[in-house]
This record gives C-alpha cells, structure tokens and sequence, in this order.
C-alpha cells in the first residue's frame, strides 16, 4: 500500500512536471526577431540578457548604488565629458578636444554638435555648467569630492565651456571628467532631495524604458546617439542575487553575460565549451593583507616587513586563483598601470622573515599569543586566502587564528563609522579595493596619508609616515607627468619598505557569456567588459 | 469565559510590545552600521559634518528611545518606513514580496502536511513492516538533507541538465505573459522549490502523526472496534485518525505562523523573490527599517496562528471544550 502511494505520488510529479513543461512555444524577450530586417549601422544583437547582483535604484548619479556594475551601468545611461579608453587613458568624449594653460587651471572645451538627451532636448555646455555646480552642492559621496576643486564653469556659448580650477588636478580628465556622469539641467533645476529622485534621463547610448524594482531593468538602445547606434538594439537587466543561481541561468541560456566575475574553479565548465565563452583580463581591485600599524607589535616596521617576507603569494595566485590573478606588488600599484614601479618587487622568504622576527623581539615577547585574522565569511576565495597566509606567519612562528565574520561587522571592527578618524579593533584582516582606489592618484593618498581626519580617509590601518605623507600632498598637485613619476616611483620604495600591508594579488576579471547572442565585449584593462565601448565605438 | 478571553488578548499583547522592543533594539545592538547603504559606494570619502548629515537625514543622529518612540508613533499610524537600501516604503516591498512567499511556503506546508498525514497514518498501521521502517527512513533521510544541497541536486538535474523546469526567479524575466499563460509559466517556477520545500518538510508531521496514531491504536476503544469485526479501514480513517490528529493539528497551526518568514534558504537557491530572502539581505546590510517590519509581520502572525489555534482546538477536541465548561 504505502510503496503503491509513493510511486503513485512520484508518477503524479512526473505528470505535473510534463504538464509544466514549455512545448509549444519558447518566450522570446526581445522585439521580433524579424529576419527581413536589415541590419542597420552595426547593430550586431537585438537583446542581450544580463544579470546583475542586485537592484541599483532609479540608476540615476544619486540613486545608484554600487560602484560595480552600478556605476558602469550609470554610464550606459549618461555620459561623461571624457572618456577612459581600453587602456585608461582619457579620450575626448562629449566634446571634441581640449586645451589647458601651462599652470593647468583653465581648461577649454567644445562639445560636438548636436548631442540630445534622451526627451529630445539639446544638450549643452550649460547642461555641463549646472552638473558641476549641483554636485559641488548637493553632497555625493563620489561626485563632490571629485568636483571641489573647480573654481568656476564659464559657458562661452551653446558649444563652448571653460573649467577654471582653484588649484591643479594630476588627473583631471580621468577624475572628475570621464568619472562624473551631465545630468540634464531643465529636469535637476528644481530637484533639492536628489535621493528620492526616480527620472533618469541621460544623454548616454542606452535609456531605461522600464524598471520593475528588484526584479528587472529594460534598456532601450538611443537611435539618435550622436556617435551611431549602439550594437545592442536592447538590454534586459536581471536581477538575480545569487552566483550560483547566476551562473546556472547563464548556462541554460536564460541570460546571455553576467556582470560578476566567474570563480576561477567554473572557468573550466565556461570556457570554450560553444555555447558559453569567457573573456578575462587584469583587474585593478587588489586584495590585502590588511595590518592595524596601530597596534603593538605590528606598529614595528620590522615586524610587519617580517609579515610580509613570510608570505608566499605565488603560491596563493596558483592555489587559490588557480592561476587567474596577479601577484601583489609591495608598492601596491598593479603592474599594468603606467604609473606601475617596476624596481620593487614581493620577496618571499620565511628565514629572512624569521630573522627580523629576531631582530625586532618578537619571539620573546609575542612567540606566545595568538593574533587574529579576520576575513569575510561569505567569500570563500578570501576565506581560502586567511588560511594559507595564517600556514605562512604559523610557520615562522606568529601565531595567527582565522576569524570568519559577516562583512557588516568586519566594517565594523576595521573601518568603524567608515571614519578612520574612529580608531579600530582588529590585528590583521583580508581586505580588498575597488578599482578607483587604484587607478586615481588622488584616492592613493587617501590610503596612505597619516592625517587621518582631512586626507588619510582610507588609511584603515593608521600607516604614518612622514615621508610618504610630504610625497602624497605633492602628488595631489602635481601636474606635470614626469614629476608625478617620479613621485609615484618613490612612493612605492618607501611602501615596500615599510609595509603598510601587504598587497596579495589583483583578481583577474573573468565575465562569462554566450558568444551567439553577443561577443564584440571590449576589455578595459582593469576595470572588466562592462562599459560604453563594448556597445559603442571610441570616436 | 469573558475574563479568560481577556486575559488571553492581554498575553498577547504584552508578547507583541516585548517583540516590538527586541525587534527595534537587535539591529541596534549589531555590530556595522547602515551608513554605506545610506551614503553609498564611496562612503569612505564622507567629511564628518556630511556624515552626520546623512545620520541626521534618517534620524539615526537621536538617542535610542527617541528613535523607538518615532518608531512607535509611524507604527501607530501604519507607517513601516522607508528602506534604506531601496528607498522605497517598506510596506510596497513586503507587498511585493509576501504573495510569492505565501505561494510557495503556504503550498509546500499544505502539501507535506497531507503527505505526511497520509503516510504517518499508514506507517503506523503496518508498524514494523517493509513499509513503515522504508518510508521513516525516507522522510528522516529527507529531513536531515540540508534543503540548498537538494534544492542545488534538483536545479542541476532537472533544471540545468534535463531544462525541464527554470532554473531561477518566480516569472519569465520580460515575457509579459497574461492570463492562463501567466499562470502556467507561476506554476512551471515554482515546481521545483515546491517540491524541495515539500520534500524536507514532511518528517515533521509525518513522525508526529505516525507517533500519535501508534498510541491511539494501543487504545481500548480500538480493540473494542476491532472486536465490533469493523472493516480495518474504517478503524483508520474514522476513529483512530481523528483522535490521532490533535497533536498534528498544534503543529500545522504553529508551521502555519511561520509561513510569511518564507524559508530563506530555498528562496536564494531558486532566487524566488520572498520575503525570507529579503529578511536576509536586511540583516546583512542592517536595513533597519526593512528588518524591524518583517520581524514584526513574523511575530504577529506566529501570535496570531497560536490564538487561532486555541480557538480551533477545543472545536476538535471535545476534551478540552469540556475542560474550557468547567
């Protein structure tokens, strides 16, 4: 009897299952695919499927969230003055060129002719004027800092605009003009609580034509683009929180890319396979061995350097990365970046670090106690990452014990407040930056300078050093390249010799997507394929 | 009668106000700090005065038992606040979300119950048969199978492999299907984490049932039945299920309070969109808006399925009715 039920209940699943079952048709998600239609300049997919990780607001510059995908996908929407090209150097975007006095203070710029936003209204050099102004005065934790330092935008006519700035910026083209999105002034004029502002009228190649809040974004490509069409005619976005429910999703063709990078173990299932492919490349976000210098014994240079010795990072980019990533350089800066010292580099070497160890006191002191490394528990990469490195110090005799955490209260031990002016309550700890933080000079001061109220705002582990803090505040105002080199390569001697932490390696961007729907992805070094040149072409 | 009643809708009461302090406190006393969802991706870059602006802007620059009285006062009026992840009415999103959890948790709770109802009964008339040892070592081997594995085991054969079933979400993203077809394409997302939820939950019911029902079969009044020569199942199904029921019935009433929670895990599998995952994501993101109004919603409806269940408990249970009398 109760066998007959059981396999009565198991035939009844089998037939709710066939009866679910899609046979006659499959949902098509785009316009028709109407093979009569013509293909029309370089319109290369009709609609792309994209997951991403979570709900970005209204995707204007105030409601975005997350500084990846949010403020790529940001950039889809509106557009910047210039540009970074494959390989981050700023390209004329919006405007045709520039031209800057020798002091560099005032800049001189022409739009091109006939740029709209997306309601049809013309967009110009006073569009520009307002957006600086409204973001100096309207607090954005990414846009206002990045505007503060101009002066005044002089509008000379429709086309013509001149930014005078109180004082030089190194990298002005990079931060704030191919960074900070022009919103429309005859929509913002009005708007005083920018944060619950839902319209997102941009001027970029993509408008949003509906948004079904944490479910689904439809982006609509802009005909009337003043660069061409772009080569997705539509992009549905998404959301699907979980990776694995992601990466399944991409597998069966429910979507066509996935705004994450794949973990180095799937690459195999991904890659080559025909239906699915995988583009990768460096990537600028860097993971740490973050030290508090704070705190007894790690304040000492020599322990830390000791630290440093003890720890094999090549061993972690083929263990853990599988061999998708870049070993760190002690100077922090990724080797693929110009400003890259090619002089300092990671030495490992246990006997050297048990020595200094030695030198320093540290056995007889601390031989003892047990140091803690805190990681985040929902990223096994970095979990993986805390136990090799604790083998490592284990093995020169630091005692160190893994501490898994959730991220919020990791925050909270390493960053409090995210105010480094707040102190903090950690040994060690697996860390991690975002791209921005390694391609702007001026966020590099941020993580290195000792006053940590006004300008060492990412200074987590309370680094002081006298030396660096005079070559960060020369940097900030040095515009000249060859000066800023030099800076740059100084800089990053003084940091391979006093270990602020110590820089493991930079994950390699892996995005994973269905090449049938669409391939023409275009790389930007560092920073991944989701960005205006894999839909638009560099003027 | 009137008295007891009232002491009842007292007890509860208290039970809800204690909630409503814990529910506001918790998230208060949890290390991290809303402040990057507030203030966003470059948070760190904050000069002092604008973080306290922003802290001031949510009212989070007061001392804790202001923040709880202007907590009480919108709550009084029906206001659950603003998210501060998503910036939208708290209620809009648990409106959202609640259909497709009562969707999903409701149906798996009604279908394990009779499954479990069924085989529990079952089971215990052939105590010790092939029958009764095969199906608890099923339902016991189901129970203990941590629900994402299975669920992960079922997207990756019937989903990935065999593309039966979708693999994510409660809809097809962009279909804009109506009427039947909308219903069917439902019906075809939620098989899956229906059938995962069903399956790891029916060992709850099902030893309870199989438990009681063994009990009641020791009874005199059944031997006396069987002497009666009463077709076997007739003994079954209308005096030793119904007695055997009771205790069944205080579980399905207390499941039934659980069902808004939804059950976090199953929903990230299937990234089905309930509100046990939005629970989640607010704890880790300390939304506490978000947090205070679901952990509510749980709490007044666990109440309320208890109150139910005293009320329903004497109508199948003339024991307890008598006992009520007295």
């Amino acid at each position: 009897m109760i066998k007959r039920l059981f396999y009565l209940t198991l035939v009844l699943l089998f037939i709710f299952a066939a009866a679910c079952s899609p046979t006659e048709e499959t949902p098509s998600a785009g316009p028709a695919d109407d093979p009569e239609e013509e293909p029309t300049n370089g319109v290369e997919a009709v609609s792309l499927r994209m997951a991403i990780p979570r709900d970005e607001g209204s995707l204007n510059p105030y409601t975005y969230v997350t500084g990846y995908p949010g403020h790529n996908l940001l950039l889809l929407i509106y557009d910047t003055v210039f540009q970074l090209d494959e390989n981050n150097i700023p390209k004329p975007w919006l405007v045709t060129g520039h031209e800057v006095d020798a002091e560099g203070i005032n800049w001189n710029f022409t739009l091109h002719d006939g740029i709209t936003w997306h309601d049809g209204t013309p967009l110009t050099a006073e569009d520009i004027k307002f957006s600086f102004e409204y973001y100096g005065a309207h607090s954005h934790s990414r846009w206002t800092n990045a505007v503060s330092a101009i002066e005044e935008v002089v509008v000379e006519d429709d086309l013509s605009f001149r930014i005078i700035l109180s004082e030089p910026v190194p990298a002005f083209l990079a931060n704030p003009l191919s960074d900070v999105p022009i919103i429309p002034e005859h929509i913002w004029q009005d708007v005083s609580d920018p944060d619950s502002l839902t319209d997102h009228t941009g001027s970029g190649p993509y408008r949003i034509t509906e948004h079904v809040p944490d479910q689904t974004y439809r982006l609509q490509a802009n005909t009337d683009y003043f660069l061409g069409k772009p080569a997705v005619e539509e992009i549905g976005m998404i959301i699907i929180e979980d990776q694995t429910a992601t990466f399944t999703a991409l597998r069966v063709g429910d979507i066509d890319f996935a705004s994450r990078s794949l973990q180095p173990e799937l690459v195999e299932d991904f890659a080559g396979e025909g239906e699915t492919d995988i583009i990768t490349g460096p990537g600028f976000t860097s993971s740490l061995l973050q030290i508090n210098n704070e705190r007894e014994p790690f304040n000492d240079p020599l322990v830390r350097k000791a630290i440093s010795r003890a720890i094999d990072i090549d061993d972690l980019v083929d263990t853990v990365m599988l061999g998708y990533g870049t070993a760190g350089s002690p100077g922090y800066i990724h080797p693929d970046l110009p400003h890259y010292n090619p002089d300092v580099e990671h030495v490992y070497d246990p006997d050297e670090a048990a020595a200094l160890l030695e030198e320093a006191g540290f056995i007889d002191t601390y031989g003892d106690r047990e140091f803690e490394l805190l990681t985040r528990s929902n990223d096994p990469l970095r979990v993986r990452t805390a136990e090799m490195i604790a083998e490592n110090l284990n093995a020169v005799g630091i005692n160190v014990s893994v501490q898994a955490l959730d991220s919020a209260t990791l925050d909270d031990l390493v960053w409090p407040e995210f105010d480094t002016s707040q102190g903090r309550d950690y040994d060690l700890s697996i860390w991690g930056w975002s791209a921005p933080v390694m391609i702007d000079p001026e966020r590099l001061g941020g993580l290195f300078h000792s006053d940590l109220e006004n300008r060492g705002t990412l200074n987590i582990g309370a680094y002081a050093n006298s030396e660096v803090d005079t070559l960060a505040e020369e940097l900030s105002v040095t515009v000249d390249p060859g000066r800023q080199q030099d800076i740059f390569n100084q800089l990053q001697v003084v940091l391979a010799d006093t270990v602020p932490f110590v820089t493991l390696y930079y994950p390699d961007g892996i995005y994973a997507y269905r090449p049938d729907t669409y391939a023409s992805w275009t790389y930007q070094n560092g920073q991944g394929v989701l960005n205006k040149l894999s839909f638009i072409d560099m003027p | 009668m009137l008295r007891f009643w009232g002491n009842k809708l007292l007890q509860y009461g208290l039970v809800l106000l204690i909630t409503l302090v814990i529910n506001f406190s918790l998230p208060r006393l949890m290390p991290g700090s809303p402040l990057e969802l507030l203030a966003g991706e470059d948070v760190g870059r904050l000069t002092t005065e604008e973080r306290q602006e922003v802290m001031s802007r949510h009212g989070l620059d007061q001392p804790v038992h202001k923040q709880f009285i202007i907590y009480l006062g919108q709550l009084g009026q029906g206001d659950l606040g603003y998210s501060y992840r998503q910036n939208r009415p708290v209620s809009t999103i648990i409106w959202e979300r609640l259909p497709w959890t009562l969707l999903l948790t409701g149906s798996a709770l009604v279908l394990s119950s009779i499954i479990g109802v069924i085989f529990g009964t079952l089971a215990a008339w052939r105590r010790g048969r092939f029958s009764d040892v095969g199906s608890m070592s099923l339902f016991i081997f189901l129970d203990s199978m941590p629900s994402f594995w299975l669920g992960m085991i079922l997207v990756a054969l019937f989903g990935a492999r065999l593309r039966w079933f979708p693999v994510f979400g409660a809809r097809t993203p962009f279909a804009d299907y109506t009427g039947w077809a909308a219903l069917v394409d439902v019906l075809h997302h939620l098989a899956l984490p229906l059938l995962t939820l069903t399956l790891v939950t029916i060992a709850g019911l099902f030893l309870i049932i199989r438990y009681s029902t063994l009990e009641t079969l020791g009874e005199q009044y059944i031997t006396v039945a069987r002497a009666k020569g009463l077709p076997e199942r007739l003994i079954i199904f209308r005096h030793v299920l119904r007695n055997a029921m009771l205790p069944g019935i205080t579980v399905f009433m207390l499941s039934l309070g659980y069902v808004v929670s939804g059950t976090t895990v199953i929903e990230t599998v299937f990234a089905w969109p309930g509100l046990g995952r939005l629970m989640f994501e607010a704890v880790m993101q300390r939304d506490y808006p978000v947090l205070q109004a679901t952990f509510m919603i749980v709490t007044v409806c666990v109440i309320i399925a208890n109150f139910v269940a005293d009320l329903l408990y004497p109508l199948a249970d003339p024991r307890v009715r008598a006992e009520g009398g007295q």
